[in-house]
């Protein structure tokens, strides 16, 4: 049976939650390349968070609770990525993929 | 060079055979027929009151708190044959859920008829008080790994852990495979990091070949020592 399309809410959910994956997905692999220091990602999520606090107390309360739930979630998670791959003899993933040679 | 310990090595000798006898009285003296959970049922509910202390007989289950924001901490695993809702001795609500992870069964017993078999019974009321003591190293060791550890050592650690749980418990292939019913996100949950996390850092367990996680089951590959000495500075004297 095909699936039904996708309603409005859950297409912005999913718009959502892809950009928030692909975000934090980015600023795992700039810190494991060292490209990133945690504490600048930590201070620049503490912005969003604080810009997000000012925003629900003014509208959209409901979904900026939301997003300060995931934020938090985020900072915690982030808090915990320095790598220990030195230590156990795990080469850290290269700092950029070989570009193709155009044709 | 490191000891290598177990559970059962740390439990003073002279105390062994009464663990034993209180917990063999314990069982005995609980419903015969086990309660049969479904994934996902919940065995205790959040902040709601109880008066049951479980034996688990089959499956996994978890203790867990959300918080009214929606964010979810698994505080810990329950593996079968260990007694659990100790608490409810003590206090008349539970501030966390229990809920079953796979299909599961479990024995109870009221904390009345507990406290007045402990009451009679020295034996038993040393059991209840090791599975707390027990209960509380595992505490712990993750409030070490939640406070201080990095994800990698968190992740490494929380496998092994149960490797390590399974083989004391004689799953004798869990040094090798085991399965593990927790989807990523609960994982995530547990050790206080984010789906996304958790995914990079098993892709980066899985490049170096020390282990993989496939359809629900854990499986070491040729590399798990690097794996082992990842965990090795959050992991207590068992080795957990």
């Amino acid at each position: 049976m095909p699936q039904r399309a996708p309603d409005k809410k859950h297409k912005l959910g999913g718009q959502g939650q892809a950009a928030l994956w692909l975000g934090e997905s980015l600023i795992l692999a700039l810190l494991e390349s060292n490209l990133l220091e945690i504490e600048t990602i930590l201070e620049a999520i503490d912005i969003v968070i604080g810009a997000k606090k000012a925003k629900a107390a003014k509208d959209n309360a409901y979904v900026c609770r939301a997003a300060l739930t995931q934020l938090a979630s985020i900072s915690a998670s982030i808090a915990a990525a320095k790598a220990t791959s030195n230590q156990a003899g795990v080469e850290p993933r290269p700092r950029s993929r070989q570009r193709r040679s155009p044709s | 060079m490191a000891i290598a310990l177990s559970a059962a090595s740390l439990t003073r000798p002279d105390v062994k055979s009464l663990l034993h006898r209180g917990k063999t009285e314990l069982l005995a003296a609980m419903s015969p027929t086990p309660e049969v959970l479904q994934r996902g049922d919940i065995l205790v509910q959040m902040e709601e009151p109880h008066e049951f202390i479980y034996a688990i007989e089959s499956g996994w289950l978890s203790r867990s708190r959300t918080l009214p924001d929606g964010r979810r901490q698994v505080i810990v695993l329950f593996l079968p044959s260990e007694i659990r809702g100790i608490k409810t001795i003590f206090m008349t609500h539970q501030p966390d859920a229990i809920e079953a992870l796979t299909p599961a069964s479990a024995r109870r017993i009221h904390y009345k008829a507990a406290c007045e078999l402990a009451s009679r019974d020295f034996a038993v009321a040393l059991h209840l008080a090791w599975q707390l003591a027990e209960d509380e190293r595992r505490l712990h060791n993750w409030n070490v790994r939640l406070g201080r550890a990095n994800g990698e050592e968190r992740l490494a650690a929380f496998l092994l852990e149960l490797r390590n749980r399974l083989t004391a418990l004689g799953v004798s292939s869990a040094g090798a495979r085991y399965g593990l019913p927790l989807t990523q996100q609960q994982i995530a949950d547990h050790i206080g990091l984010t789906t996304v996390h958790v995914g990079r850092v098993l892709r980066r367990f899985g490049e170096p070949e020390m282990v993989d996680i496939r359809s629900n089951e854990v499986v070491f590959l040729g590399n798990v020592r690097l794996l082992e000495e990842i965990a090795r500075p959050v992991q207590d004297l068992v080795g957990e």
